[in-house]
């Protein structure tokens, strides 16, 4: 199975592409083309003439003008690799994660057409979802028809509806502002964390706010120590919530303050 | 109590504060910036805290203190930012009725400040490099200025 990130071209509303949004400290596209590449053989990011990488470490499949939407990516997938099956992944699901990924390959039915996420059993969400080879042609159709609508396409497809477990899997959130009020709400939390000696030097900064989904000082900090390659592992380090040193287990609560306390030197 | 400054320690002005018709003695320690560490030259120091948590951690030790000595009174001043060779980095008083409480007191929690306030201190050494000091660990990392 092969993997396609659809990067969306720039947001209308916000103008700046929604690809590039970083909601757990890298770029979107950044973020799903790694988490497909634990899954599949090959991953491609969907690029069109709107908006490409920076950078130079991706497979890239272009849109050649298609520009249709987001089949027009997944279409220009089946041209290269038509026997193939296709993860297909948009950039505006900030929740959906390893775990979704899982979820949804463990009740892949290979025999349908698609394979995918459904909050309520009918509505398909069509930019997460398992494309089998056999759903090319039905994309390539519907495109040389003017058909855009990836949900109406998908009517034309025989699927497998699966309900995620967590159906903030699939929200779709279009700026770090709705990203924000609506973690404030789910399951994300937004932590107040100051960087003191070397871990000020490393990070290079003293304090931020950090949107995160650990539920502990320990797992927060690892969160922190593999975005800024802190030396120091927490064995070595206490951690303070709101001016008090607790326990690495404590749990994590909105808005609470922390500092990660490095081997101390006072006297 | 513990204080912060970035000026010099006055040692005569914090002693005369400690002041308690009680107490018969009055047990001090005061912690000077030495020219060498692990064999090295040193140059200068630096030092970070972070003051409220630090606060919290004292009260802890002064309280624990209280409950183990007959102490009427703990006093700490503590520097931060840059300081040079022989100048006081902490000063920490200790009252008591007695001195043998006062010693012993003074003594015990002079380690736990060292073990657990959250302060940071940065070594110049004189081949112009930078060690943030990691006592537990006692291990050396210069890295260039």
């Amino acid at each position: 199975m092969k993997g396609l990130v659809l990067t969306g071209g720039k947001s209308s509303r916000m103008g700046a592409p929604k690809a590039e949004l970083s909601y757990h400290g890298e770029a979107e596209f950044v973020r799903l083309y790694r988490l497909l590449s634990g899954f599949c053989d090959e991953v491609f990011l969907s690029v069109s003439d709107n908006w490409r990488p920076g950078e130079q470490a991706f497979r890239l499949l272009e849109d050649r003008g298609l520009s249709k939407g987001p089949l027009s990516g997944v279409a220009a997938a089946f041209t290269l690799h038509p026997t193939s099956a296709f993860i297909v992944v948009a950039c505006d699901m900030p929740l959906f994660d390893a775990q979704a990924l899982k979820e949804l390959i463990s009740h892949r039915d290979a025999t349908m057409h698609a394979t995918c996420f459904s909050l309520d059993g009918t509505t398909a969400e069509p930019l997460c979802a398992i494309y089998e080879a056999g759903a090319g042609r039905l994309v390539f159709e519907a495109l040389s028809r003017d058909m855009r609508c990836a949900r109406r396409v998908m009517q034309t497809m025989s699927v497998k509806y699966v309900k995620p477990s967590n159906p903030s899997w699939v929200r779709n959130v279009n700026s770090k502002e709705e990203f924000e009020s609506f973690s404030s709400a789910g399951p994300a939390l937004q932590v107040d964390v100051t960087y003191v000696a070397m871990l000020r030097e490393a990070a290079g900064k003293s304090q931020e706010w950090v949107a995160t989904r650990a539920t502990t000082p320990r797992a927060l900090f690892e969160e922190l120590r593999s975005r800024y390659a802190f030396a120091l592992k927490a064995e070595r380090m206490r951690v303070a919530i709101n001016d008090e040193i607790v326990p690495w287990s404590t749990p994590l609560n909105d808005k609470d303050r922390l500092i990660f306390v490095p081997p101390v030197a006072g006297g | 109590m513990l204080e912060f400054t970035d000026h010099t320690i006055d040692v005569g002005r914090l002693a005369r504060a400690l002041n308690d018709g009680r107490a018969g003695a009055l047990a001090s320690f005061e912690g000077r910036v030495r020219n060498t560490h692990l064999g090295k030259g040193v140059m200068a120091l630096e030092y970070e805290a972070s003051a409220v948590l630090a606060r919290n951690e004292f009260a802890k030790i002064a309280a624990a203190a209280k409950c183990e000595w007959r102490v009427l009174e703990v006093l700490c001043v503590h520097r931060v930012g840059r300081l040079e060779i022989g100048e006081t980095a902490i000063w920490l008083g200790v009252l008591a009725p007695h001195r043998k409480e006062a010693f012993a007191a003074c003594e015990h929690i002079m380690s736990e400040l060292k073990a657990r306030l959250p302060i940071w201190k940065k070594e110049f050494w004189n081949d112009g490099t930078y060690t943030w000091v990691d006592e537990a660990c006692g291990c050396v990392l210069p890295k260039s200025e």
